[in-house]
């Protein structure tokens, strides 16, 4: 053992002195995390770079994944060595708060380094109640999505709807994927399907929101997602998905290149799924607000960006670079890049932006949906309540193995505990 | 009569085995080669009507491949090196001298081996951090981070200990008998014998670091020093996955694993029959 031990202390010091020495640290470029990758990282870079060059230069870190993102982030903050800047979920950002590792945004807002009233006036306000916490800015809208509604035209057409008129209602919802689905020989299995998702909570969750329920109850403490509504709403997506038999149900992003292919007519995805689609289909894309329910609602997806507590000056730098990146022009062009939604209403304007909803029309009422949005839940459990409610709800129901009522009910019971132990 | 029936079925079985190992890597090429339309197909066509040659130069050039090739290569190198010689000695240790604790050393350190990555990468991140030397942030983002804590590694240990107490005792009498010492039996007996066992062990180690993501992921900021894996998950994202470019990044990353294996097939194979491992 003395030997083992004697051959690793050599080989570390062989090692680290090939490193690089240490540096001062205020002299660093600002640090920024982030989970962004392929053609949003390359977006992101793009920026980022500009910024470097004109300002002061950012170094950004790509993990690219959330999941890797959120352990890598926790590490860091346990070990007194956050970055300057990091991506981050509502969810998140309880923890990251109480164990006292953020800036208050509202602490530079105030600064001469600020925003003004009116500046402040232009970001959407859904974007901004996002962002509060305990009635502090505690984060700011940075890569924020909505879900909408991607269907093929020309498979319109030839099923003798309007192109120009998606399905507005749940009802309709059905009644188009039911025109849409083409069996022509018979034989159960359709050659084209007219609607196709993947397994996720995302679908059930804004079909809830439209169904007047919400995800947990008013003070954030117990779910509410098993309610008379919830249940419903998952009726309603089974009827859709499964019992309808109009409809493809994949576990990952097949049911994206089904529909690229031709196979299917509609599909759900975020605003930023373009991004991805972009220039791997033949027909005439449409893109459109989803059906509304009963309340004609949706939930914001997508990430903040938090400053992390470090040294007055490097905190003030930060700011810097987040209050630049969400100016109208980086914002429309960001958004333009990648399909996320541009955090400003002035953004709307920008040249950048309307070339992008003229290419594709429907945007411009998909982005609409904003103004009828609602927020994520912020409580520290509802990262893993929502993995729950997919696992244990959504995922049996679909593949048929659970009726909606009993399964959601479950799931609540198992998320409520989540909840109560964070 | 009978022989040439059982080769049959057993012939049948080879090519039953090995075309559903080679599927995957025809799959992989398969996939390389289709643009974006071609990739949407849906059922995937089995041979790509229109290669893309392009997205081999445009995954190579989408990430810095060369420095991550360049970075894997240093590492997995290092950490090679290093597990030869600490499993090698430790081993040595833990089957031919008798001390006390021996036992209780070696199942402690079998039992580390249950403990999943997840589990310990935080706690690791802290230790790394806090430690002197490197940069700003102790050895996170630092070759050492890479490589130290995989200089020493438990299987290969195991490993290489069950091959030695297989020595038979009159070899291990004989050599002390004429007054071998345990430099030289090592030397002179122990690794000569364990050729097969040593080529596994550089092996499964090579292996191991040119596949780990995780680890290189949390403790690196720089593309100067990340490794192979990281680049090949740039193409995977949140929003979905860029399957051609990945594929064609995936076959430029296995070619060296290729051509290490054609190399060393037969050390390789022989070990594996010694050793009664499968890979």
């Amino acid at each position: 053992m003395k030997k083992l031990a004697a051959i690793l202390a050599v080989a570390a010091l062989a090692i680290a002195g090939c490193g690089g020495g240490g540096s001062d640290s205020s002299n660093e470029p600002i640090r920024f995390w982030h989970a962004m990758g392929g053609p949003l990282g390359s977006a992101l870079d793009e920026l980022v770079g500009e910024y470097s060059t004109t300002h002061a230069p950012i170094e950004s870190v790509s993990m690219g994944k959330y999941e890797a993102l959120s352990q890598k982030i926790m590490a860091a903050v346990a070990a007194g060595g956050p970055p300057d800047l990091a991506q981050c979920y509502e969810a998140w950002a309880a923890n990251l708060i109480d164990n006292g590792s953020l800036a208050p945004i509202s602490g530079f807002l105030a600064s001469p380094k600020g925003l003004s009233e009116e500046e402040m006036a232009d970001f959407w306000p859904i974007f901004l109640e996002a962002s509060t916490h305990q009635g502090q800015l505690w984060t700011f809208p940075f890569n924020k999505s909505v879900r909408c509604l991607y269907y093929n035209k020309d498979m319109f057409r030839a099923a003798g709807l309007d192109p120009e008129r998606p399905p507005r209602t749940w009802d309709e919802y059905r009644d188009y994927a039911r025109k849409l689905t083409i069996d022509a020989d018979g034989d159960g299995r359709p050659e084209q399907y007219g609607f196709a998702s993947q397994i996720t909570a995302s679908m059930f969750e804004n079909l809830l929101v439209q169904n007047g329920g919400s995800l947990l109850n008013a003070d954030e403490t117990a779910v509410a997602f098993d309610s008379p509504e919830g249940i419903e709403a998952l009726e309603f997506m089974t009827d859709l998905l499964v019992r309808d038999g109009t409809s493809r149900v994949s576990q990952g992003f097949e049911y994206q290149n089904e529909f690229l292919g031709g196979r299917v007519a509609m599909i759900e995805g975020s605003s930023v799924t373009l991004a991805f689609l972009g220039g791997k289909y033949t027909f005439e894309l449409g893109i459109a607000p989803l059906p509304a329910g009963k309340v004609d609602a949706q939930l914001v997806a997508g990430t903040d960006v938090v400053v992390f507590k470090t040294s007055p000056e490097r905190e003030a730098e930060a700011w810097a670079f987040v209050k630049w990146f969400t100016e109208p022009a980086q914002t429309a062009r960001w958004a333009a890049a990648t399909g996320y939604l541009p955090v400003r209403k002035s953004a709307m304007t920008h040249p950048a932006l309307q070339a992008k909803m003229s290419d594709h029309p429907g945007l411009r009422e998909a982005y609409a949906q904003l103004e009828r949005a609602v927020a994520q839940p912020k409580a520290r459990g509802w990262y893993e309540g929502r993995t729950i409610l997919e696992r244990d709800a959504i995922e049996p129901v679909l593949r048929g193995k659970a009726e909606p009522a009993d399964a959601l009910r479950a799931a609540a019971a198992k998320a409520n505990e989540a909840l109560a132990e964070s | 009569m009978k022989s040439l029936r059982r080769n049959w079925a057993v012939h049948l079985m080879l090519v039953v085995g090995a075309i559903s190992f080679l599927l995957p890597f025809y799959w992989m090429l398969n996939t390389s080669l289709k643009g974006p339309t071609e990739l949407a197909l849906s059922p995937p066509s089995w041979w790509p009507a229109m290669p893309r040659f392009e997205n081999y130069p445009d995954a190579w050039h989408a990430v810095p491949f060369p420095r991550y090739f360049l970075n894997t290569i240093l590492v997995a190198g290092s950490i090679v090196v290093g597990v030869v010689v600490t499993s090698g000695l430790s081993a040595f240790a833990f089957s031919f001298f008798r001390f006390r604790g021996r036992e209780g050393m070696f199942n402690t350190f079998l039992s580390t081996m249950m403990v999943p990555e997840p589990v310990y990468i935080i706690s690791s991140y802290i230790l790394l951090f806090n430690l002197p030397g490197g940069g700003r942030d102790g050895w996170i983002d630092d070759y050492s981070a890479l490589i130290v804590p995989w200089l020493a590694h438990v299987f290969s240990i195991f490993l290489l200990r069950q091959h030695f107490l297989s020595f038979p005792p009159d070899l291990v009498d004989a050599a002390v008998i004429d007054g071998c010492g345990p430099v030289r039996f090592l030397f002179s007996m122990v690794l000569p014998l364990s050729k097969a066992a040593l080529t596994t062990v550089c092996l499964f180690t090579f292996i191991n670091t040119w596949n780990s993501f995780l680890w290189p992921l949390v403790m690196t900021n720089s593309d100067s020093i990340r490794p192979i894996q990281v680049g090949l998950a740039f193409f995977a994202s949140e929003q979905g996955t860029e399957h051609g470019l990945m594929m064609a990044a995936a076959v430029f990353s296995i070619a060296p694993l290729l051509i290490a294996y054609f190399f060393a097939q037969k050390q390789i194979i022989e070990s594996l029959t010694h050793t009664g491992l499968k890979g």
